[in-house]
């Protein structure tokens, strides 16, 4: 079974991986990083790669245009040495059945050196590791510098990159199996998708070199020598390299924006766009103003701060009436507060603020303008979904004493208590203000089909209708309702032809649906059964294609970066008109979910259970997290469906991108903009997509992620 | 109270990525109150329409009669990196930091006249430390270390620590549209401690007066948005 033999390799290399990314994550010094990429969309020359290195966390789209080819590159420096993309290419007439072959490819590349003094940097890199293997190339090259316009870079290429002018092998000499290479991609076949461990270094080898002059800060000159032959094109005479020589030019417009133009071997013109971002830096320079309202220090002699004031009856109620007017001013929504002499509670809930913190600083220094002076402790404790997460308690007079200090940030977290809020629900006071019960949005949404093998993108255009209605505390109704208005989703024809059950292989079935779409109507009920836990339970049509009844428990200690989670499913397969109608197809699906958060850095899980075909199996997800809500990451999912029986792509994996509306707006609000990239979707390895899972609601008001967040406590 | 004008900023090119994300994105209607669409979009509408480029003088907007009529602190503020001005008033004053506010919510905090904080630009000067720097300040020479905390877009705080020289630069006449103030210029010149060898990163200005009083004053907030021009017309 070389499937099995094969996918506990990946296995063992996927743990491995985490392991590695975790322990190498050791940041150097990065004295020199480059925005010039090559049209494989790494710091590179044209078609080679260099030793050059991107900033850290740059997030970088890129386009490259020659005839016959157009990639379009997604990359992420995912640590200061570990980069990877996922790439979307166009590639002409390499297929007898096609004009057009639309491949999807991966690459990961580890920066083994930076260049420091004498010593040049080095890089290993794998290009198109888990695709159809058309790109399919190792490299080991090297870069150094002379002066700092020039650099020179030179390295060895096997695969796809050791294809022109190509020796044996030089790993040959550890053992004769170096020397060949077998071959995965086959123009006849659409599979692919397996990590290409067997080939990687094997097969002959060519030497590749380059030069790049920077003739100004934004202008940069670029030659190579390539090792690629483009053997696949030129044997379907869809390209003819006539020179191994390229030539190009990148001038770079912004910070944001760089160009390109080229010639490429002796043969073609190209041009090439990249865009560059980085999750650590917000696209507008200022936000707009939400400032808070400064601390009103209490004034005279301390012994004079009595709380004469709780026995007129008047005070206490308009003090809770100001502190809510004023916090809904900010955005923040108070449940209720209780306020003796010395102290005040408030359950608020923040809608607001991606920071936690953020919310917390505001409120406190609201408390200390509105209230009178005998009160000294301030218990803050959001609550979310009904549940009360985290209790922060601080101290007046710290506030006073910190908002100006310089060591303000650190002393003010030292200084609070965060504990957890407990898990009884006691109702203190009489809810003051019982927030809306209703609360909906009407906005446009966007539905794509990416990477169909006929039309790589579909989209959908239409407008859908949000609305939650919160029964009692935890206990809500929710439903999102779409119209379409114009869109050619509802186009492909493809059949589904998966030996699985069609769990997710009919998705353009159901973009045929005509009329109102109810995508979803589920109750769903929170609660805290007991110290450390969170439990979720919801019946209804949670997603467009399954109904059922779900189950959720997760266990999370406040002060904690790990977490044990499990959730059980019992579900149906929903008619293709995404209405009440549910087709035959009934399964149990449930996982048993670790989660980790390192360092507020890398957020790691592993999900072992049963997905939605039936298949049983563990999914691993890492996920680059920023303090500004920011995630990137990716995921594998290896069930016991057998590669052959999975179809395109062998196991599912994927990427995702889940971005703060802040970053991009400059407007605070707690919402992000999600985007989840299959290379390709089969029923093999599918989950349900519930909307609210535990993990996620519970680890932002923790106080690891609390401490990550303080940044923001005093802005 | 008289005109207080709101900050205004004319479009560059992040405006547009803003305005058009805010279009875009925020087309929406809802019941949740904390986000306005409709507030967003014309925000967004403004900075793609923008003001028109005027001098960027502030004081020319102030008569002395009208700067008569009013009987609280008073600060007018400009930008030159953001075309951007304001007039402020006092909102708190905590342990002699007064934080001065702008009509749309655009905060700076001083003590003492020198700029200790900012709130609402986005990468805001969170706190500083210039405990020395204010004695020399008065004594109109001397040195002194300083420390400016930032927030970046990531929500972390870093002090950034400079050493600074202060020096006097003679007498000057200031014009506040209501009087006419006799003052000495004193300059402080830092250079960033993390790169001794770069040569100074900013130079500040402030006039004093006879009691030593900044009265008005050219002040680095830090790379992101370059200096503010403080001018106290009431005190």
């Amino acid at each position: 079974m070389v499937a099995v033999s094969l996918s506990s390799r990946v296995k063992s290399a996927l743990i491995g991986g985490v392991v590695g990314l975790i322990s190498l994550w050791a940041a150097p010094t990065v004295a020199e990083t480059t925005n010039n990429l090559n049209y494989f969309g790494l710091p590179g020359l044209l078609d080679m790669p260099t030793a050059d290195t991107m900033e850290d966390a740059r997030l970088a789209f890129s386009i490259a245009y020659f005839p016959g080819q157009t990639r379009q590159t997604m990359a992420f420096q995912i640590t200061p040495r570990l980069s990877g993309t996922f790439r979307y290419s166009f590639i002409d007439r390499v297929e007898l059945s096609k004009p057009q072959r639309f491949d999807r490819s991966f690459d990961i590349q580890y920066q083994l050196l930076f260049e420091k003094g004498w010593l040049p940097g080095v890089v290993i890199g794998a290009r198109d590791f888990i695709g159809t293997g058309i790109y399919s190339g190792e490299y080991l090259v090297a870069t150094k510098s002379a002066g700092p316009k020039l650099s020179f870079t030179g390295g060895i290429g096997w695969g796809r990159m050791g294809s022109y002018n190509s020796f044996r092998n030089p790993l040959g000499v550890l053992s004769d199996s170096f020397d060949d290479r077998p071959s995965i991609y086959d123009p006849s076949e659409d599979k692919g998708g397996t990590v290409s461990f067997g080939q990687w270094l094997h097969g002959p080898a060519a030497l590749f070199a380059g030069v790049a002059y920077k003739a100004t800060d934004r202008l940069t000159l670029l030659a190579e020598y390539s090792s690629d032959a483009y053997v696949i094109e030129e044997s379907s005479q869809a390209f003819t390299p006539k020179s191994p020589l390229n030539f190009g030019i990148q001038y770079q417009v912004g910070n944001a924006f760089v160009l390109g133009a080229s010639y490429m071997y002796g043969a073609e013109f190209g041009v090439s766009l990249t865009v560059l971002t980085n999750p650590k830096r917000a696209i507008p320079r200022g936000y707009y103003s939400t400032t808070p309202v400064p601390v009103k220090p209490r004034t005279g002699p301390a012994a004079g701060w009595t709380d004469d004031w709780v026995s007129d009856g008047a005070t206490a109620p308009a003090t809770r009436e100001t502190i809510t007017q004023v916090l809904a001013l900010e955005g923040l929504v108070v449940e209720r507060i209780e306020l003796t002499g010395e102290t005040i509670r408030v359950r608020y809930r923040n809608r607001k603020y991606e920071s936690p913190p953020q919310a917390m600083g505001h409120i406190a220094r609201v408390l200390t303008v509105a209230l009178p002076p005998s009160v000294e402790t301030f218990i803050l404790e959001p609550v979310v979904e009904g549940m009360t997460t985290v209790r922060v308690t601080l101290k007046r007079s710290d506030i006073e004493a910190l908002e100006q200090d310089p060591r303000g940030t650190a002393l003010s977290f030292s200084r609070a208590v965060i504990e957890d809020a407990g898990f009884a629900r006691r109702v203190g006071d009489v809810p003051l203000n019982p927030p809306n019960r209703l609360s909906w949005s009407l906005a446009p949404y966007i539905a794509t089909e990416l990477f169909d093998p006929d039309d790589p993108l579909r989209i959908d255009y239409g407008a859908q209708l949000s609305a939650q209605y919160e029964v009692a505390p935890g206990l809500s109704l929710s439903t999102n309702l779409r119209q379409k208005i114009f869109g050619d989703r509802d186009e492909s024809t493809r059949t589904a032809n998966s030996r699985l059950p069609h769990v997710r292989t009919e998705s353009n079935l159901y973009a045929k649906a005509t009329g109102v779409t109810m995508n979803r109507l589920t109750l769903d009920y929170f609660t805290r059964p007991g110290r450390n836990l969170y439990a979720r339970a919801t019946v209804g049509y949670m997603e467009s294609m399954f109904a059922g009844v779900s189950a959720e428990l997760l266990w999370k200690p406040q002060d904690s970066r790990f977490a044990l989670g499990a959730d059980i499913n019992r579900v149906r397969r929903r008619g293709y008109e995404i209405d009440f109608s549910l087709l035959d197809y009934e399964v149990t699906t449930g996982h048993v979910s670790a989660y980790y958060d390192y360092r507020g850095i890398v957020d790691a899980r592993v999900d072992v259970g049963r997905y939605l075909a039936g298949d049983y199996g563990a999914t691993l997800s890492l996920e680059r997290t920023f303090d500004n809500g920011w995630r990137i990451g990716a995921y594998a999912t290896l069930t016991d469906v057998s590669f052959e029986d999975f179809g395109e792509g062998s196991f599912d994996k994927g990427i995702l991108i889940s971005a703060p509306l802040s970053w991009i707006t400059g407007i605070p609000a707690n919402r992000s903009l999600r985007g989840d990239f299959q290379p390709i979707t089969r029923d093999g390895g599918a989950r349900l997509k519930t909307a609210n899972r535990l993990y996620w609601i519970v680890r932002g008001s923790h106080a690891p992620v609390l401490e990550d967040k303080w940044g923001r406590f005093w802005r | 109270m008289g005109a207080v004008l709101e900050m205004k900023t004319t479009l560059d090119m992040r405006s547009w990525v803003v305005a058009l994300a805010g279009i875009l994105m925020l087309t929406a209607c809802s019941s949740d109150k904390t986000t306005k669409p409709l507030e967003t979009l014309s925000q967004a509408a403004a900075l793609l329409t923008g003001p028109p480029q005027k001098p960027l003088d502030i004081r020319a907007t102030y008569t002395p009669d009208l700067l008569a009529t009013v009987t609280q602190p008073l600060l007018a503020a400009e930008m030159p990196s953001r075309k951007a001005n304001a007039t402020m008033v006092v909102v708190g004053e905590n342990a002699g930091h007064r934080t001065w506010v702008a009509a749309d919510g655009i905060m700076l905090i001083t003590k003492d006249g020198v700029l200790t904080g900012t709130r609402g630009f986005g990468r805001d000067l969170m706190v500083s430390d210039i405990s020395a720097v204010l004695p020399a300040l008065r004594a109109g020479s001397g040195s002194a270390a300083r420390e400016m905390s930032r927030i970046d877009d990531e929500g972390l705080v870093t002090p950034y620590r400079y050493d600074c020289v202060i020096a006097p630069g003679g007498s000057q006449q200031v014009d506040l549209v209501s009087r006419q103030v006799a003052t000495r210029l004193v300059t402080e010149t830092c250079a960033d401690v993390a790169t001794p060898d770069a040569g100074p990163t900013f130079t500040n200005r402030y006039w004093l007066d006879g009691a030593g009083r900044i009265r008005q004053s050219d002040q680095w907030i830090g790379p992101d948005y370059g200096h503010v021009l403080m001018y106290q017309l009431v005190d």
